[in-house]
Formats: structure tokens, C-alpha cells, sequence
């Protein structure tokens, strides 16, 4: 296969280190979950079957249009619509907002249930995983407000692309490894 | 317009995701299915949203990579770990 | 200048050495043991080997200062860069700093915990518990001090970056992989327990390749960076 002349590393090389580390992070956590669900499924079923899927998939909608601010707000920053760009990402700093406020009552409703990381072994894993994936979101939606706020230097006008792009990738990043989360803790359980 | 097609496509996937797993309880090819259709989402979102399919072959063939090799292993463990 | 830094970074070699060789051949304690032995298996754990523990956690104490001496040069190379990253540096070594502490009770626990062969049981697995809590829970320290590094090195600006910017994002891969170590405290068993993968292989052996790719880098800008180049 040969390279067509136009092809480019999205914002620096550096930004997917660090973005397919941790995929690789993740990958270890999703595999050592499947494989301790493997050795007692009806265990897992059981635990599992108070979680809201209905929650979930609202926030796998809240994370997927997030994901699409973000990617036209990329896309406008590109042909320099400055403003039109910051209002998309705003959008998407607001779906990430939303995603914490519906885990934080789908937490909520799990702790007033009795249900604690301790409550066994589905608990620690769920906790421990939209835990994490919540840090993920979290720091995520502070990237894209640096984004935001980003002055374009006009001497050094690449910096500004290159920090908006990288917000993007994480942002989609943190999206994605929602995509695999929600079917193993929601739906195959 | 390109990008609001992928993200109707997610969407539908996911509910049709939703579906599957509310139609038939815990049947091994059910989560094979669900899962499936997970990794076909994320790939989706590696390849438009996050622009690999524009950039250099190195990170496409990275990030399929993973996607078939985590998605293998997911849908591979119940059938191979279960006793 | 330069003379100091090369001798902390490679005193600060020195001593990841000396802890590397108290905690595996010594205090066996790569992966540590597992959390959820009963008191009697502990007990033996501990004064089995009871030398071999208290050498071993002395190693890992005298080596522990190697790390504020591999700081103090990071530092000082962060407030160099351009912008000067004062504040950075600042949490950098602080963070660090206390990132280290921890060794000091571990050790001092862990040499109790060995220390009477005819120490209740009960008595010998509280000691090791606390030990072993007190080193993994305040790893949380790592993480700000690695944002901070990630942060001055993505900042610096200059013709000639004094680390090259995947250094950067390479700190913030670390961070993120240190957040699951403080949660031994909830969790006995699984890959979050203390001799669990997340917990303990991933975050421990990716301290192990930080601290070998920034003394890379250290050496490598002292070589051949403007600001370190030529003078001594």
C-alpha cells in the first residue's frame, strides 16, 4: 500500500502515546472482567441486574453527541470559524456535564440500594471501571475548557490546531472506551 | 453531514445493541452479537471521529489492532475460560 | 552545574537498585503477599524470613533518598525551560517528595512486623497491613507530580525543547495509570488488591520505565541542550 500525499497524524504524535496507552490500559482492565465473570456468570448476572440500562444507554447517547460537537467543533476551528467552533465545544464540555450528573444518581441510587463496591465481585469491577471512566470524562471536559479559552497566537498559529485537535482526540477517546464499557457492565452481564 | 451520518449510525447501533441484549437473556451468542456491534462502534469513532482514516497506515493498522485483537479476546474468553 | 545533576541522576540509579534488590531477592516481595493470607500464614511469611525482611527493607529505606536526588535535577531542568515553569517544578519535587515518604513507614513497619519471632500473629498481620497500605495508598502523590511534568514540558516552547514533547504526553500515561493503586485499601483480592495487576504490575513496572526514560532524557539535554552543553 502506498501513502497518499495527503495524509496526516491527527494534532502531534505524541497525543496517540498517550491515547493508545491507554486503550491498552483499559484493554487489561476489560479482559481481566471478562475473564472473572467467566468463572461465575450466574454471580455477575445477579449483580448486575439492578443497574439501570436505561441510564446507561442515555448516557451512551450524552457521550455519542458529545463526540459530535466536538468533532464539528474541530472541523469549524479548521476553517477558522473561531466562534461557531468555541459554541460547539461548549456543547460538548455540556454533554460531559450531563454524563457525570446521570452517573452520579445511577451511584446514588446504587448506594441507597445497599450496593457498594464491597456488595461483590460485579460491584467492584462496576465501581472501579465507571469510576475510572468517570475521572476519564472529568478531565476530558477540563481539557476541552483549556481548548476553549486557547488564544491563537499569530506567531505561532499551528499550537492552537494542535491543542484543539488533541482535545478532540481525547474527548473521542474517553467516548470509545465508553462504547465497550456500557454492553459488558449493562448488557452482557 | 458526513459526521452526523456516523453519529445516527452509532446510535442505531447502540440501541439496536440495546435490543438484542432485551430480546434474548444471556445466551452466549447474544454477547458475542452485542459485543460485536461494540467494537464495530469504536472503530467507527477511531476511524471518523477520531480522523485515523486520514492519517499514516502506522496508527490505522495500530488501532485495528486493537480493536480486532481486544475484540477477539472479549468475545473469545466465556467460550475458552468457561469451565 | 552540570557535574551535580549527572551525579543525582546516576545516585538516583543508585538507589532504585538498592530498593530493587531489598524487595525481590530479599524481602520476596515481588508480587507483595497475598492480602488475603490468614494470620498464621502472614506470621510465617514474616519470621520465616525475618533477615532476609529486615536486610532487604533497610536496602529499600537507604535507597529511597535516590529519588529527591533524581528530582532536584528534574526540577531544576523544569524551571529552565521557556516558559520557566517555576510553579511546575515546584510540584513536581514536592509531590514527588512526599511520593517517597511512604518508604519510610513501609520499611519501618515491615522491619516491626519481622522483628519478634514470638510476636502474636494477630499483631505481626496489623503491622504488615499497615505497611503495606502506607506504600501503595499514597502513590495518589505520583499523580499531580507527573501531570506537573507533562504540563511544563508540553509548555516549553523554545527552539530546542529541553525534553522532547512525547515526554510529555508520556507523563500523562503515568499519571493516569497510578490513580488505581490507592484503592488496595478497598479491595482484597482481584486486580485491584495489592498484588494485583492494577494495582501493583502496571503501575509498578511503568515507574520502573519512567524513571529509566527521564534519566534518558536528563542525560541526553544535558549532552546536547544549548543551556547545558559546554558548561560545567
Amino acid at each position: 500500500m502506498s501513502e497518499p500525499e495527503n495524509r496526516r497524524i491527527p494534532a502531534e504524535a505524541g497525543v496517540w502515546v498517550f491515547v493508545i496507552s491507554d486503550m491498552m490500559v483499559f484493554a487489561i482492565m476489560f479482559a481481566s472482567f471478562v475473564y472473572h465473570r467467566s468463572q461465575a456468570p450466574e454471580l455477575y448476572a445477579m449483580g448486575s441486574r439492578p443497574l439501570s440500562v436505561g441510564l446507561g444507554l442515555l448516557n451512551t447517547i450524552v457521550l455519542l453527541t458529545g463526540s459530535l460537537f466536538v468533532a464539528r467543533g474541530v472541523e469549524a476551528f479548521r476553517i477558522a470559524h473561531f466562534d461557531r467552533s468555541r459554541r460547539l465545544i461548549l456543547l460538548g464540555i455540556a454533554c460531559g456535564a450531563l454524563f457525570v450528573g446521570v452517573k452520579c444518581v445511577e451511584w446514588n441510587d446504587a448506594f441507597v440500594a445497599g450496593l457498594t463496591p464491597l456488595a461483590g465481585d460485579f460491584h467492584m469491577f462496576y465501581f472501579m471501571l465507571t469510576g475510572i471512566h468517570l475521572v476519564h470524562v472529568i478531565l476530558a471536559s477540563i481539557l476541552l475548557i483549556i481548548v476553549r479559552n486557547w488564544k491563537v497566537d499569530p506567531a505561532r498559529p499551528a499550537a492552537a490546531l494542535i491543542a484543539t485537535e488533541a482535545g478532540g482526540i481525547v474527548w473521542h477517546l474517553v467516548d470509545l472506551i465508553w462504547i465497550v464499557l456500557f454492553p459488558l457492565l449493562y448488557l452482557t452481564s | 453531514m458526513r459526521l452526523l451520518i456516523v453519529w445516527a449510525v452509532l446510535v442505531a447501533a447502540t440501541l439496536a445493541s440495546f435490543v438484542i441484549g432485551e430480546d434474548a437473556k444471556h445466551q452466549a451468542m447474544t454477547t458475542a452479537a452485542i459485543l460485536a456491534i461494540a467494537f464495530f462502534k469504536a472503530r467507527l469513532v477511531l476511524q471518523e471521529f477520531m480522523e485515523v482514516n486520514t492519517a499514516p497506515i502506522l496508527l490505522r493498522v495500530i488501532t485495528d489492532a486493537w480493536v480486532l485483537g481486544v475484540g477477539a479476546l472479549l468475545i473469545a474468553v466465556p467460550f475458552v475460560a468457561s469451565r | 552545574m552540570n557535574t551535580i545533576h549527572r551525579i543525582c541522576i546516576w545516585l538516583g540509579l543508585f538507589g532504585l537498585v538498592l530498593m530493587g534488590a531489598g524487595m525481590m531477592p530479599l524481602m520476596h516481595s515481588v508480587p507483595p503477599p497475598d492480602p488475603l493470607l490468614g494470620p498464621d500464614a502472614v506470621k510465617a511469611f514474616y519470621i520465616d524470613n525475618s533477615l532476609g525482611i529486615r536486610i532487604g527493607a533497610l536496602l529499600v529505606l537507604a535507597g529511597s533518598p535516590g529519588f529527591i536526588l533524581f528530582y532536584v535535577p528534574l526540577s531544576s531542568m523544569m524551571a529552565r525551560m521557556e516558559p520557566r515553569s517555576w510553579e511546575l517544578a515546584a510540584i513536581q519535587l514536592i509531590c514527588g517528595t512526599f511520593a517517597v515518604i511512604p518508604f519510610m513507614f513501609f520499611t519501618l513497619l515491615l522491619i516491626a512486623a519481622a522483628y519478634r519471632p514470638d510476636q502474636a500473629a494477630l499483631t505481626i498481620q496489623a503491622l504488615a497491613d499497615v505497611g503495606w497500605l502506607g506504600l501503595f495508598v499514597p502513590t495518589i502523590f505520583a499523580v499531580p507530580q507527573m501531570f506537573a511534568i507533562g504540563a511544563a514540558v508540553l509548555r516549553d516552547r523554545s527552539d530546542v525543547p529541553i525534553f522532547p514533547r512525547w515526554i510529555g504526553y508520556f507523563n500523562f500515561c503515568d499519571a493516569i495509570l497510578f490513580q488505581t493503586s490507592m484503592f488496595v485499601a478497598v479491595f482484597k483480592s482481584g486486580p485491584f488488591a495489592w498484588n494485583g495487576i492494577l494495582a501493583f504490575w502496571i503501575p509498578f513496572t511503568m515507574f520502573f520505565w519512567w524513571f529509566i526514560i527521564m534519566m534518558w532524557a536528563m542525560l541526553r539535554a544535558l549532552k546536547k541542550h544549548p543551556v547545558y552543553a559546554g558548561s560545567n
